[in-house]
């Protein structure tokens, strides 16, 4: 008995093992991943072939050379393709495969073609390219032929390996260089020594086992609930495909209450769900084609944006609304969203930042029948979004905003302008980002406070520039949110920052916007501290900010200002909300101001309201001409826009 | 002769498993280390069966044999004691103060001497002349022994394994199995031991690949163990009670960072974060449990305090990649096992409260203590949360109905449908918070289905119509109305129990969070299908006095709250709310009605419905009806 056998024997069946796996695990939809398979196939037909056809020769002395010369053709068919799988396999871990659109290339595949078939042909044509004497395959001319294309397969995957060695790691690298090099060695032992190595199959299955488990084991990119690839997977098919610019288009799975499912089941009824889920949509979208990129979203990668509007449908049906689980019922609410490739360019980190704008629409959303799409109106908002909060991330950074003095006029004493700092920023069509945006994006990134304490500082540098006039009632107003103002100690910030400047608390006045989430009684406590110093507090945004009216009637402010909208709606006749407004609120004796005054008429029609200050166009446009020397340079050339440029 | 080779590729292939594993990164549990000693025994002990064999064959029997035929039993025992770890270490039974592991150590240290003095003593067994192999008692008894353990191993697994995924105990299963016929191979001594080793082999590597690997545990963005490996290691510690402090990093602004500059810098933000929490972990272990959470797993409170006060110095709120800067804040969270928990499922729910996106919930750089005062709130929404779903399963939400009394008609013209929840003590829940639940957990569209459905029931079974009501006033939530088919299923259910639209009067209450475009265009198309609608709880909700302007509403609901300090002379806004709604021609219903001060008041100020305590309490299906007979018989 040949002991090769032994080795064979227990190579095949751990390469067999190694395919039945890595196929069932459902390798990504990499390139590499793709030519790793047909490199295991190749390899186990050589190795099955050889060992099973060597010991029916073994035990068949009749048809021991009709056996031999079978084994053989088969085992240099597939060797052939296992190195030329081999030299692809080092191209797509290196991204060379565009390598194979190369005329080159294709010299270098009728190469092995020429190979392949002359091994094919030889029994049959009586070609004496091959003898198998003692199983020393090497030996003939035609085998020598082999064996070369083999060795330029080696040597040109090594070339390729250390001329893209940059991308790869050097665990990679090292690998896949000694792995093939030992392949080399082991060809030159059978062509050079004409020593059938025994250890020849073994060597080869060693090689490729090691691949599997050193780089090429998928389960670090696969979620342990779903048994879906996670996000670690998507991005290195996104990677990929960008790379290549191959086009695609994701079909993203949000489940919008994951937050209610986390609160109430278990860690195990959560698996149990996502492993559900995963099943469904794996069976329905292809194994390689699902992702499980986050605890509450899924993605499916098709073909085509029809392809996408299908599986919907399909899914929207099988997917449950809710899974039965542990005799506990888990409602699944899902939303569903499209975004093609080719609409960010090809590029993966837009790509990215598209997808989590959309995820953000979609989860808005709690509809299951309607599939978002990345185009039209939605692709517009998020564009837009998108760079309204990089504008305001970046002025955060640089601690740098755009701004306007806004001028305030008292209807009592005609001579006194306050006026108000408001923050603009522009979207690089033009659009203007309103300072109510600006708060909502910084809020976003988490920055509301730094954002609110930038804006305060620059106000106060602006104002130490204009200068305080000794006399007179010109006060600046600040607008804050409710947030910015959560804690008495933000409340010490702005004051000492008004005392770095020198500046007195009575010629500033902080105009509030409450929010459903405002605090009441530590508002109270911030109120009392800002007032310590002098600063006054207005009422901001009245009429249009949801709020509690009862409680925010209650509170201690000093001064109140309705909102444009209530005033321009009340003049064209549109509302007679207002002077039931005024009459309400000048019974809690606050300072009342009116915004939006964009017509001086507009006042003869408001003229019976006790008002005591109003802004607006007509009021800039009267102001500016009293006051066009009241233009301060700002630091670092940062142009003020609006209505006074400052 | 053929047999040895068959070992030696065995034995081979464990070293390749073996070293290939030495190279990845382990998690640190007893699974993953008993595993690892498998693998390690596993591969000795086919080098030594098939040297032993290898020495008989050239050397035949002499004491260099013996020796090595003693090891060769002696590495097969380890193995089959290692794998009895190994299961006991799956099923957290591992426990190395247990006294039946005390004793098993005794029996093994007896087994140790009695096999390996063998070649001396003859206690085992001995090699005659030939070359033959003898067995004695103690080897039997020692076989038998190791056959027992299989046998409780199999035991373990079908019985204490019933968490564990099925495929994970069929190969638990045929490796007993592999391992009790190699046991029976030595014992009857006619099947070569050697063919057992190399389906061993086939059997482990097809458990490692599919169930073993530890890449399992790897995050590969950043290269710590991820979120399965972090609660693995914390399902391992917490059965076996060890003290346990786990310290949460979460970056507070990492989505909208990540919408601003990609995946990829944020993951090389990532990485040098992680290294930043590796420097400073106090040999702690650091876990990446989501994209924007990091865990570190502590011994004691105290060090997680040290590592704590470090990482809130050390970590940096601004990183520098690729000429852009990325912000980020940070909140840190606190919890101890068994100190603030009492086991695994609490300990999760604490750590997915920390990772949850509730904003309210993180605070910038200070330590969050997750105790169960810290939770309570959301442990009662759970509760909360569960009982509604199961009343929106099991279609048992309770309704009941209040009368509305019409000014103008002097008499009751419509009725309120109010939803009721009852807790695990049969006491009622505060609708307002339920309601605010089942918004919360995106509950509220089967909800509010079945109140409609209900009502429309109720209306349709009890023709209530005869007897002077008019509207059927429903409550309405924003969150209903950003599902677009709401007005299609609304006016279907009525249809279908013969209701007209035109008597269906729905209420909804403003808030903040409200999409103000998806609550316009709902309102608008309801009332295309004749419905009515109210703006609720105006004054004390939040509303927006525009909205009255804005919103398709034909009535205003004053809250009861607000209706009282005024009765009470705490404020005025009625004298100018009520007229400035009745100016822009809403009707006004109010709400609160308890004394027949409120019902002058209201009458006074032009209100034009009165809804309240003076006329009824919500009342259950049966006792509404006797009140409307009885109520408007009587006007």
């Amino acid at each position: 008995m040949k002991v090769y056998i032994a080795y064979g024997t227990v190579s095949a069946v751990m390469l067999l093992i190694t395919i039945l796996f890595y196929s069932y695990k459902n390798w990504m939809a990499l390139r590499k991943n793709a030519i790793y398979i047909w490199l295991l196939i190749c390899a186990f037909i050589a190795v099955s072939t050889d060992v099973a056809l060597g010991y029916a020769s073994l035990q068949n002395a009749r048809y021991k050379e009709a056996l031999d010369t079978l084994s053989g053709v088969i085992m240099s068919v597939a060797l052939l393709l296992l190195y030329l799988s081999l030299f692809l396999y080092d191209m797509a871990v290196t991204c060379r495969m565009r390598f194979v659109r190369t005329s080159l290339f294709c010299i270098f595949l009728g190469l092995i073609a020429a190979a392949g078939i002359i091994s094919v042909i030889s029994p049959w044509v009586g070609l004496s390219t091959f003898s198998y004497p003692n199983q020393q395959n090497y030996g003939a001319r035609g085998n020598m032929l082999q064996a070369g294309v083999i060795v330029i397969c080696l040597c040109a995957g090594i070339i390729v390996l250390v001329r893209g060695r940059k991308k790869l790691t050097k665990r990679v690298f090292c690998v896949l260089s000694v792995s093939q090099a030992l392949l080399l060695f082991d060809v030159f032992m059978q062509v050079v020594l004409k020593a059938r190595n025994l250890a020849s199959y073994y060597t080869l299955a060693g090689v490729l086992i090691s691949y599997y488990i050193l780089l090429h084991n998928m389960d670090q990119y696969r979620s342990f609930s779903s048994f879906c690839f996670d996000r670690d997977g998507f991005h290195e098919v996104l990677l990929e495909r960008a790379y290549y610019k191959e086009d695609f288009v994701c079909l993203g799975i949000c489940i919008n209450n994951i937050e209610s499912i986390t609160n109430f089941c278990t860690e195990a009824e959560i698996a149990q769900l996502h492993q559900r889920l995963g099943r469904i949509l794996r069976s329905i979208c292809g194994r390689h084609n699902v992702y499980h990129i986050h605890s509450f979203e899924y993605m499916v990668l098709l073909r085509g944006r029809e392809n996408a509007g299908k599986k919907h449908q399909i899914l929207e049906e099988k997917i449950p609304s809710y899974f039965r689980i542990d005799n506990k019922n888990i409602s699944l609410l899902c939303g569903f969203y499209s975004v093609r490739f080719a609409d960010a360019a090809y590029d993966a980190a837009e790509f990215q930042r598209t997808i989590i704008s959309m995820r953000k629409l979609t989860l808005e959303q709690m509809n299951r029948d309607n599939l978002v799409y990345y185009q039209g109106e939605n692709r517009e908002e998020i564009k837009h979004d998108l760079e309204a909060l990089r504008v305001v991330n970046h002025c955060i950074a640089l601690h740098q905003f755009h701004f306007a003095f806004v001028p305030i006029r008292s209807l009592h004493e005609r001579d006194s302008i306050s006026y108000e700092f408001v923050l603009q920023e522009y979207l690089e069509d033009g659009t203007e980002i309103s300072q109510e945006n600006i708060w909502n994006l910084a809020a976003e990134t988490g920055y509301i406070r730094e954002a609110g304490h930038i804006a305060f500082e620059m106000l106060c540098k602006a104002v130490q520039k204009r200068g305080i006039p000794a006399s007179g009632g010109t006060k600046y107003h600040m607008n804050l949110l409710s947030s910015q103002l959560a804690t008495t100690a933000l409340a010490e910030e702005y004051i000492q920052t008004l005392k770095s400047y020198d500046i007195p608390g009575d010629r500033i006045c902080i105009e509030l916007t409450i929010d459903q989430r405002a605090d009441g009684e530590k508002l109270e406590e911030c109120f009392a501290v800002l007032r310590g110093y002098g600063i006054s507090i207005l009422l901001d945004q009245f009429g249009v900010t949801v709020c509690n009216l009862k409680n925010v009637l209650n509170m201690s402010f000093d001064s109140v200002k309705i909102n444009r909208h209530m005033v321009q709606t009340f003049c064209d006749g549109k509302n007679r909300q207002l002077g039931y407004m005024v009459h309400m609120l000048n019974a809690r004796n606050w300072t009342l101001y009116l915004d939006g005054i964009d017509d001086i008429d507009m006042l003869g029609v408001l003229s019976d309201m006790k008002v005591d200050f109003i802004q607006g166009m007509a009021v800039r446009a009267d102001s500016a001409v009293e006051n066009d020397a009241a233009g301060v340079v700002l630091p670092d050339g940062v142009l003020g826009g609006g209505p006074v440029h400052v | 002769m053929y047999e040895i080779h068959f070992e030696i590729a065995a034995a081979g292939f464990f070293c390749l498993l073996f070293l290939a594993n030495l190279l990845k990164k382990q998690l640190q549990s007893r699974r993953t280390a008993a595993f690892q000693i498998l693998l390690c025994v596993m591969m000795a002990a086919s080098f030594l069966v098939a040297g032993s064999d290898l020495c008989m064959f050239y050397y035949g029997t002499c004491e260099g044999t013996t020796l090595i035929k003693a090891a060769s039993l002696y590495a097969e025992v380890l193995c089959l004691v290692s794998f009895h770890c190994y299961i006991l270490s799956a099923a957290y039974r591992l426990s190395l103060d247990s006294p039946l592991l005390l004793s098993e150590c005794i029996l093994f240290v007896f087994m140790t001497v009695i096999i390996l003095s063998s070649p001396w003593t003859k206690w085992c067994f001995y090699l005659d002349g030939n070359g033959m192999f003898h067995q004695q008692t103690p080897f039997l008894v020692i076989c038998l022994f190791l056959m027992e353990h299989l046998v409780m191993d199999i035991f373990i697994v079908w019985v204490h394994y019933k968490e564990h995924l099925l495929q994970r105990r069929v190969f638990y299963s045929l490796l007993i199995l592999m391992f009790f016929c190699a046991v029976a191979a030595e014992m009857t001594q006619k099947v070569k031991v050697e063919g057992v080793t190399v389906f061993i082999l086939f059997v482990l590597f097809a458990f490692y690949l599919s169930l073993q690997s530890p890449d399992f545990y790897v995050d590969t963005s950043t290269g710590a163990y991820n979120r399965d490996g972090f609660f693995e290691v914390l399902r391992e510690r917490i059965a076996y009670c060890r003290k346990t402090s786990c310290l949460l990093v979460r970056v507070r602004n990492y989505h909208s960072m990540n919408q601003i500059y990609g995946e990829e810098t944020l993951q090389e933000v990532q990485r040098q974060i992680y290294d930043i929490l590796k420097k400073n972990s106090a040999n702690g272990i650091v876990y990446h449990v989501g994209a924007s959470t990091f865990a570190l797993i502590l011994k004691d409170e105290n060090l997680l305090k040290g590592v704590y006060e470090q990482l809130s110095v050390k970590i940096p709120t601004e990183w520098l990649v690729e000429d852009e800067v990325v912000r980020h804040e940070y909140s840190f969270y606190q919890i101890s096992y068994p100190k603030d928990c009492q086991d695994y499922e609490e300990l999760v729910q604490r750590i997915h409260y920390a990772r949850s996106d509730h904003e309210s919930r993180h605070k910038a750089g200070s330590l969050t203590l997750l105790h169960w005062g810290a939770v309570k709130e959301s442990e009662a929404k759970k509760k909360v949360a569960h009982l509604l779903e199961e009343a929106v399963m099991d279609n048992s939400i309770e309704i009941q109905f209040q009368p509305i009394y019409s000014i103008e008609k002097d008499k009751i013209t419509s009725l309120e449908v109010l939803a009721r929840l009852k807790d695990e003590n049969k006491n009622y829940i505060d609708p307002e918070y339920f309601i605010h639940v089942a918004e919360e957990n995106h509950m509220i569209i089967p909800l509010g289905e079945q109140i409609f459905r209900k009502a429309c029931i109720f209306a349709s079974r009890n023709r209530i119509f005869d007897y002077g009501i008019e509207d059927i006033n429903i409550n309405l939530s924003p969150g209903q109305c950003r599902y677009e088919k709401l007005t299609e299923v609304l006016a279907g259910i009525a249809a279908e129990h013969g209701i007209p639209m035109a008597k269906m009067h729905l209420e909804i209450t403003e808030s903040e969070f409200t999409d103000a475009d998806a609550v316009s265009r709902t309102l608008q198309r309801l009332k295309e299908t004749g419905a009515k609608v109210a703006l609720d709880d105006f004054g004390t909700g939040y509303s927006t006095l525009s909205n009255i302007l804005e919103l398709p509403v034909d009535f205003v609901k004053i809250d009861k709250s607000l209706v009282w300090s005024f009765a009470e002379g705490k404020n005025q806004f009625l004298n100018d709310l009520m007229p400035m709604i009745k100016a822009e021609g809403k009707k006004i219903i109010a709400e609160g009605i308890e004394t027949q001060e409120h019902i002058d008041i209201i009458k006074r100020l032009q209100g034009d419905f009165l809804q309240g305590y003076h006329y009824a309490r919500p009342l259950p299906e049966k006792n509404f009806m006797r009140f409307l007979k009885e109520f408007n018989a009587q006007c």
